[in-house]
């Protein structure tokens, strides 16, 4: 199996495949697969030696293609943050990406327009409507079917299996087995997605050290431990200034957010997504008892004035006033809070971070979508060379992931003196999971058990940020309660061994039904969601769950199920 | 007979040659606009098909008015539409109000210094977006901490959630909306006054009459034309309710009166781009513009024999 | 001419300053507190505590912005496209205002005209095919594609056939009695006359063009094409989709989302386009007319 040998000696580079490793179950390779990385890896100049790959010869990770000579051009779209992303002089079509990927494998790439996010979907319907289609680009699920069905993206189940590296189909197999399998139309590797970190963005519930050492609290083992700091919080006056002005949970208006799905999840109940039920039908989790349940908690927090009244009409910025303004001392948010936004807000007060408990027994399961950032790469049908794809891949994974050199991580990833964020031009990114993968990498250095230089330069940071909060300097405390001992990081390590995961069951396109009727639906919701925390009553929820049926929710579930089926 | 025939088309050739530079003006403008505004006109054939990009407009499949029937069966819609309606109108007409009397007061002022600063500074709102006003506007109207429900409170009434009633909402919507732009709409009444002739007060004033029968008499008068004309085009933006500001402001909890149609589009919009369900819409909107400003512009042409524009 | 005020008079005109007075203030507000967040610190905005006055006073988003070459850019080519935008728009505001000004008596298919403009604010095309034809026309990535197909700005030219129509008739008649033809009335005679109604409308497409960002957007193919609304809008609206990112990202946008900087942005931004009014503002002082109308 030279595969397979090949495999490992990769997954030996370093200890961020060491830990995908582990959770892919490939536990033979625990021990010490091989020496740390040669951290002068690929230098600009680039010599054709990419990846940070074993035995530092000059032939690409496995399975890529070669180097194109003479070189090929493709063109793509680019999506972006609006941030600074070039040093003076470069441009979409000459930064240190397209350079790097010209110099390496012989593939120009050229970006036919550039635009923000927020544009981004309409701009590529824009730009098929017009009948123009570039190389390879992004496109959102439903782009991918149009596009599928007017038969103008090319088939990759091939040339993925002769030529995506090791690194990639690992990536796609954390991802979630259904990640991929949704890239496919009628068995055929249609696109490749651009894999999520949906699993850590999941939610966690934040509280406030001093507030939690100031009422000698415990870890919250169940949701009623949660109602109970709530209402301490609310109520025995925190901040001590002797008003009763402080909150117990913080929430917002945005429903969809974790400041209400964490809380919710808690409950078993779960919001926007579709669920498997004791029959082995796919139901919708908005109609489901325990939804009931977790709103009645809400309205008697609401009704004992435990959460802001005005919750409802406040936005994110609001909440965030609150936190910043000693206001709110818990609430459920994502692994990333401590560093943004809890270290702007309150630079003082550190925060600790815990596993969403569960109302009972069971422990709770968090709601994930499906594991896309959005987005599937396709390739348009008529461009001569689909596997060149991968060498772009392969350069973004080993710039961004699995790079070690700090030298390489300035120039490629994010340059922290000039304030430029290189990385987001790499004309193709797909994300992986790596919290859990930092916090175990950094730990295991902390505790001495491993040498600095085996890290990425992003752990490298943290681990100094950790050791300077450990040597006393507190301002470091987001990164202590990020990837430290008792981190989100640990937490992000439970969730992925305890598989505290509740992902949605439906990854098909919307369905005909879903996009006349849904919009309306998720309307009502919110309308019944938002009545009964504000006192409505119970009866509501009842109210709406017919009404829902009526109004196509029943037609939609049938048509959910059928898709289901056809899966099987 | 002839003669007279050969006389009408000297007639009709000397006319025409009169007109022609007339023409040639429009020229220009008329080109321009029959390209870019003429042409993608018919893209509004994708209002009765289903728009697929791919598949492109004229390859579409063809829906007939199903797209429309979709957007009325839908159980919000009356709704949606009565909302649009009750805070478009209330703006229209409030706006109004509180816009010419701002023109009146401003023109009482005689201390030029004083006048152009006010002009100025109740002209800065106008550019701020709703995103920078919406934050501000929850802080102010708080019922536990805003500045203006203590107002209310030390007056002895109870608070009001302004943002969160529904029975509030479109109310303070118009008046924020009002406090946004009546500067600045204020701008073309201001220069409509520039055109009434001085001589007119001159002689009212030697007449004897008071300032309040010249304001009634002559300025008000003076600003006819542009009032009805802007009342008439105001008639356009019905279906109108301003979408970013209701999206801004806009929760759950007052879906039931701030919906309006353009945030419910929106959010069928997040479903999917749905090009035609969204251009039935809009076509809808056009046509309902399009029969309130025509009657108020041939009743005006009918009855007192008077062109607005 | 003297007049004596009267008690009342004095009581409204009292009550009239006083009035006017507050609600300036009413209006001067939001731009205020946008100034006095955009001079105070992240930490201070973020929790609130900022209402007229600066908090923990300090320059740095100004500093950041005017070193910020992307913003920079945008500013000149916003400046670019009102320079060019507002020349053509009022070229073809007075020669298309003119003609329509006209009695159907004096021109007969004004009205024909008039409604062939008015349609198209009422009825749109759409997105997707005025994509098409700017594509197809050649326009797309180029400054005259946020120029050209707003040329005609069909609002003002209702507005503006009024103004003319506001003007004396006799002057026009005596001047073609005299011989001049339409071109010349129009230059000598209307456009001297009708200042005021061009101020105005000149302000508009001012504000129009400096204030447009969705054409930018969605016509250019690069941001550093973009004029500065485009790119504040790409800014202000950022999502933050945490969820994917990871420590590091998110700090980078929680910096760029930073209150703080985003006002001081569109603080800048602003501070053109409300310098213009003033300009433009002895304009609409009363009299201009008369100077040549009076008999």
């Amino acid at each position: 199996m030279p595969n397979k040998s090949r495999r490992i000696s990769i997954i030996g580079v370093s200890l961020v495949m060491l830990m995908s490793v582990i959770f892919t179950a490939c536990s033979n390779n625990k021990g010490e697969p091989s020496t740390a990385p040669s951290s002068s890896a690929p230098s600009s100049s680039a010599e054709p030696s990419p990846s940070s790959s074993d035995s530092g010869s000059a032939a690409p990770s496995a399975g890529l293609p070669s180097k194109f000579d003479p070189p090929i051009q493709l063109t793509t779209a680019m999506a972006n943050y609006s941030y600074t992303k070039f040093s003076d002089g470069e441009t979409t079509d000459n930064n240190v990406y397209t350079n790097y990927i010209k110099d390496t494998y012989g593939i120009e790439v050229k970006a036919i327009w550039d635009v923000p996010f927020e544009q981004y979907e309409q701009k590529v319907n824009l730009m098929i409507a017009s009948g123009e289609m570039p190389d390879f680009l992004a496109v959102s699920p439903s782009q991918f079917k149009q596009l599928y069905d007017a038969g103008s993206i090319a088939d990759l189940t091939d040339i993925y299996e002769k030529y995506a590296s090791d690194q990639t189909r690992e990536i796609m197999d954390l991802a979630g087995a259904e990640v991929l399998e949704s890239a496919k139309m009628k068995g055929r590797l249609m696109s490749i997605p651009w894999t999520g970190v949906a699993k850590e963005g999941v939610s966690i519930l934040w509280i406030r050290k001093d507030w939690f050492e100031k009422f000698n609290l415990s870890a919250p083992q169940s949701m009623a431990d949660v109602l109970k700091i709530a209402e301490t919080f609310a109520t025995q006056d925190p901040d001590g200034n002797g008003k009763p002005d402080t909150f117990g949970l913080g929430l917002y208006k945005e429903l969809s957010e974790n400041a209400m799905v964490g809380f919710l999840n808690g409950f078993h109940a779960y919001r926007d997504i579709w669920i498997k039920d004791a029959d082995g039908k796919l139901v919708s989790g908005d109609i489901q008892p325990e939804m009931k349940t977790a709103l009645a908690e809400l309205q008697a927090l609401y009704k004992n004035g435990w959460i802001d009244k005005e919750f409802g009409v406040k936005d994110i910025q609001k909440l965030e006033e609150s936190i910043a303004s000693g206001k709110v001392g818990m609430f459920f948010g994502n692994m990333g809070s401590a560093a943004a936004p809890l270290q702007q807000l309150t630079p003082e007060n550190e925060w600790l971070p815990f596993a969403v408990p569960s109302v009972d027994s069971e422990p709770a399961k968090l709601q994930i979508p499906l594991n896309i950032f959005n987005y599937y790469w396709v390739v348009n049908k008529n461009a001569k060379h689909p596997e060149a794809i991968f060498p772009i891949i392969q350069t973004w994974l080993d710039m961004f992931y699995y790079n070690t050199s700090d030298e390489l991580y300035t120039q490629y990833n994010y340059d922290s003196e000039q304030d430029i964020a290189h990385w987001m031009n790499a004309p193709i990114k797909i994300y992986k999971n790596k919290r859990a993968e930092n916090h175990l990498a950094e730990i295991e250095v902390l505790n001495g058990g491993k040498d600095k230089t085996s890290l990425t330069p992003e752990q490298r940071n943290n681990l100094a940020g950790m050791e300077k909060y450990l040597a006393g300097d507190k301002k470091y405390w987001n990164v202590y309660y990020q990837d430290g001992p008792e981190s989100s990081g640990k937490i992000a390590v439970e969730y992925l061994e305890k598989d505290m995961y509740q992902p949605t069951q439906f990854t098909g396109t919307p369905t005909p039904a879903m996009l006349q009727k849904k919009a309306n639906l998720d309307k009502i919701r919110d309308q019944m969601i938002l009545k009964v925390i504000l006192g409505g009553s119970l009866d509501e929820f009842d109210k709406f769950v017919e009404q829902w049926k009526k109004l196509g929710g029943d037609e939609i579930t049938a048509e959910v199920n059928e898709w289901f089926a056809s899966t099987k | 007979m002839v003669f007279l025939s050969s006389l009408g088309g000297e007639r009709l050739r000397s006319r025409f040659r009169l007109e022609l530079p007339l023409h040639m003006m429009l020229l220009p403008g008329v080109i321009i606009v029959f390209i870019y505004h003429y042409l993608p006109m018919g893209g509004i054939i994708m209002a009765f098909e289903n728009y697929v990009p791919t598949k492109g407009m004229f390859g579409s499949p063809w829906v007939g008015w199903d797209n429309f029937t979709y957007f009325f069966s839908l159980p919000d819609t009356h709704q949606v539409i009565r909302n649009t309606v009750v805070i478009a109108v209330l703006k229209i007409v409030f706006g109004l109000i509180v816009t010419i009397g701002m023109t009146l007061l401003l023109n009482e002022i005689s201390k030029v210094w004083f006048k152009r600063s006010v002009q100025t500074l109740v002209y800065i709102p106008h550019f701020l977006s709703w995103i920078i006003l919406g934050g501000i506007l929850i802080d102010m109207l708080s019922p536990s901490e805003g500045i203006v429900n203590k107002v209310i409170t030390g007056l002895g009434f109870g608070e009001i959630f302004f943002l969160g009633d529904n029975g509030w909402f479109p109310f303070t919507l118009v008046v924020s909306d009002i406090w946004k732009e009546f500067g600045f709409s204020t701008i073309v009444y201001l220069a409509a006054l520039t055109s009434i002739n001085p001589a007119l007060y001159e002689s009212a004033a030697i007449d004897g009459a008071s300032h309040w029968r010249r304001m009634l008499h002559i300025t008000l008068p003076g600003m006819l034309p542009i009032i009805v004309l802007m009342v008439t085009l105001s008639l356009g933006s019905v279906l109108n309710a301003g979408f970013e500001q209701v999206y801004v402001l806009l929760s759950p909890q007052v879906y039931e009166s701030g919906d309006i149609i353009d945030t419910m589009v929106y959010r069928m919009g997040l479903q999917q781009m749905q090009y035609s369900a969204a251009t039935a819409i809009g076509l809808f909107k056009s046509i309902t513009s399009f029969l309130l400003i025509g009657t108020s512009y041939w009743l005006a042409y009918r009855f007192a024999n008077y062109r607005i524009f | 001419m003297v007049e004596r005020a009267t008690w009342s008079r004095k009581l409204f005109l009292n009550f009239n300053y006083a009035l006017l007075a507050f609600i300036s203030f009413l209006c001067l507000f939001p731009i205020v507190q946008m100034i006095a967040i955009s001079f105070s610190s992240g930490t201070a905005v973020a929790s609130g505590r900022v209402t007229i006055f600066p908090v923990e006073f300090t320059t740095d988003a100004y500093r950041y912005v005017l070193r910020n070459k992307a913003f920079m850019d945008a500013v000149w080519v916003s400046v670019e496209r009102v320079l060019l935008g507002c020349s053509l728009q009022m070229l073809l505001l007075v020669l298309i205002a003119y003609p329509l000004s006209k009695e159907v008596s004096a021109f007969r298919h004004r009205t024909l005209y008039v409604w062939f403009f008015m349609i198209t604010i009422l009825f749109s095309g759409g997105l997707v095919p005025t994509y098409l034809v700017i594509k197809n026309t050649g326009l797309l990535d180029s400054i005259w594609a946020l120029v050209i197909p707003g040329a005609v700005p069909v609002f003002s030219v209702v507005l503006m056939l009024n103004f003319f129509r506001s003007l004396p008739k006799e002057m026009g008649e005596a001047a073609f009695i005299d011989g001049a033809g339409h071109w010349t009335t129009l230059i000598k005679i209307y456009i001297p006359l009708s200042k005021p109604g061009i101020a105005t409308l000149l302000l508009f497409s001012v504000v129009g063009h400096w204030n447009s960002w969705f054409d930018g957007i969605i016509y250019m193919n690069s941001p550093s094409n973009y004029p500065l609304q485009s790119y504040l809008q790409s800014i202000v609206l950022m999502k933050q989709d945490s969820s994917a990112l990871s420590v590091l990202d998110q700090s980078i946008l929680a910096n760029l989302s930073d209150r703080t900087l985003k006002s001081a942005q569109i603080g800048l931004g602003a501070f053109p386009i409300l310098l213009v009014y003033p300009f433009l503002q002895k304009y609409f002082m009363k009299g201009i007319v008369l100077g040549s109308v009076k008999e």
